[in-house]
């Protein structure tokens, strides 16, 4: 078997049990970092699915942009979701 | 918390039963291990010198193909999306309308010293990455769009390494990010209507975002610079949408930063009023 | 011969890494507190990450069958592990920083506590 499509389906798995868990959590700023480990593993199955126009702008905008305007919202709103 | 656990393993299994029923039972029909068609037909046509041929009339002249298809054959698209980008930046300005630039009177707190020096070290090498990906969006993987998004990291960096108020210590207020973003999109609204321009003067017919000849238009960028393949109009939209995405960035990221008294003080409500 | 022992010694630091990796699970997993825990990350980040890449890079340099690639992949190698051994320092500085100053987490038994007195507590 070769080995980038078991890569793709660990990074898969990765990517939605830390989907699953953003989603129930109801601290804020640790579904934050779980949508940035998601998106991590986004980042690598982009990668070995080929496409790194798509890695260089989903890296620097998931892991870094998305979750810091997201970090600094929460620091002017509520920190845990009712 | 067990329920949740029973909802996770579940999903899990349904997609494992997808998973192996379009791969192992051909549901969705037969996976094809050839590349397809109109691929290699972009691969073939983006980087094509060969002259001899009429088949030079659809080339784009990068050998990055994602580069062509986003800037040149797919060029009005991307147009749009800039658009759309710009439009949200608009909004956000218009929320935080009044605040031109940021007071570097009072002092930000910011990281302890160690953390500077690190980020201080790393901002160069930021910035050199960022314009590599630029400069080279039309020979390797990246561009406009991604070199921006690798610069702005460095107004995260900023705004929570060394507080919000060290734009202003820079000399980086709003209305100079904002200049600067307006600088690219009339750059990339000047590379998209210099066809235009030359056909009227020249008197031949173009198109808009013309990069290459066509059959009926002899028009052509400069494909060589010094020697160097710059594939035409793809390394000035490349270098003016890193201006826009880059700057706007910057704009969002410093407003999002200031604190929230600061704001309200500014635009005259609450208790800071 | 230069080759070889240069390509020996690169995975020789690789398996020192791994167990290095090895120590730092084990002590993130046996330790008590945050700090501790801390610790045991970052050992297992410097030692287990940082030394490998070291390694890795002497390995592609000593690999002749790739010509002259051999220096772009050393290259980008050693250019990871500097900027790995500046951020993994500065990333658990900021981490156990903050938690300090948001007293998130107490070590119990603390024998000294210089960052709070400093700040006059």
């Amino acid at each position: 078997m070769d080995i980038t499509l078991v890569l793709i389906a660990i990074f898969s798995l990765v990517g939605f049990i830390f989907t699953f868990l953003a989603v129930i959590e109801k601290d804020l700023p640790k579904a934050v970092v779980f949508s940035a480990i998601q998106s991590a593993a986004y980042a690598a199955l982009f990668y070995l699915l080929r496409a790194p126009d798509i890695v260089l702008v989903y890296l620097p905008v998931s892991v870094g942009l998305y979750p810091a305007a997201l970090f600094f919202l929460i620091g002017k709103s509520e920190r845990v979701e009712e | 918390m067990r329920r949740s656990y029973i909802v996770l393993i579940s999903l899990i299994s349904v997609i494992f039963v997808l998973a192996y029923l379009t791969t192992y039972m051909g549901i969705l029909g037969p996976i094809s291990s050839d590349t397809r068609y109109l691929a290699k037909l972009f691969l073939a046509l983006t980087y094509n010198p060969d002259t001899s041929t009429s088949l030079r009339y659809l080339t784009a002249m990068s050998p990055e193909a994602v580069t062509a298809i986003v800037w040149d054959y797919r060029g009005i698209d991307t147009f749009y999306e800039t658009t759309v980008f710009f439009m949200a930046i608009v909004s956000a300005l218009t929320i935080y309308r009044g605040i031109t630039n940021i007071e570097s009177k009072t002092q930000g707190s910011g990281l302890s010293i160690i953390v500077r020096v690190v980020t201080k070290l790393l901002i160069p090498m930021n910035i050199a990455i960022a314009v590599s990906i630029a400069v080279h969006g039309h020979l390797t993987p990246g561009g406009g769009f991604q070199a921006g998004a690798a610069l702005a990291v460095i107004s995260v960096l900023l705004a929570v390494v060394f507080s919000g108020y060290s734009f202003g210590k820079l000399g980086m207020g709003i209305s100079k990010a904002v200049a600067l973003r307006s600088m690219g999109l009339l750059g990339i609204a000047t590379v998209t209507l210099l066809p235009l321009i030359y056909g009227i003067v020249a008197g031949v017919q173009t198109y808009l975002m013309q990069n290459y000849m066509k059959v009926d238009s002899p028009f052509t960028f400069p494909i060589y610079a010094w020697g160097q393949l710059i594939s035409g109009t793809l390394i000035w939209l490349n270098l003016a949408e890193f201006l826009a995405v880059s700057f706007g960035f910057f704009v969002i990221f410093m407003l999002l930063s200031l604190r929230e008294e600061t704001v309200k003080k500014y635009l005259g409500v609450g208790d800071g009023h | 011969m230069i080759e070889d022992i240069i390509m020996y010694i690169g995975l020789g630091i690789v398996v020192v890494g791994s167990i290095v990796n090895l120590i730092g699970a084990i002590g993130i997993y046996r330790f008590r507190n945050f700090y501790l825990r801390l610790h045991a990350a970052t050992v297992s980040t410097i030692g287990g990450v940082f030394y490998p890449l070291i390694g890795l890079a002497l390995v592609a340099f000593s690999l002749a069958e790739l010509g002259e690639w051999r220096f772009f992949m050393g290259g980008s190698l050693l250019v990871s592990a500097f900027l790995l051994l500046m951020l993994a320092a500065a990333g658990s500085h900021a981490l156990a920083r903050a938690t300090h100053r948001a007293s998130i987490s107490r070590p119990v038994p603390a024998v000294a506590d210089h960052l709070a007195e400093d700040r006059g507590g």
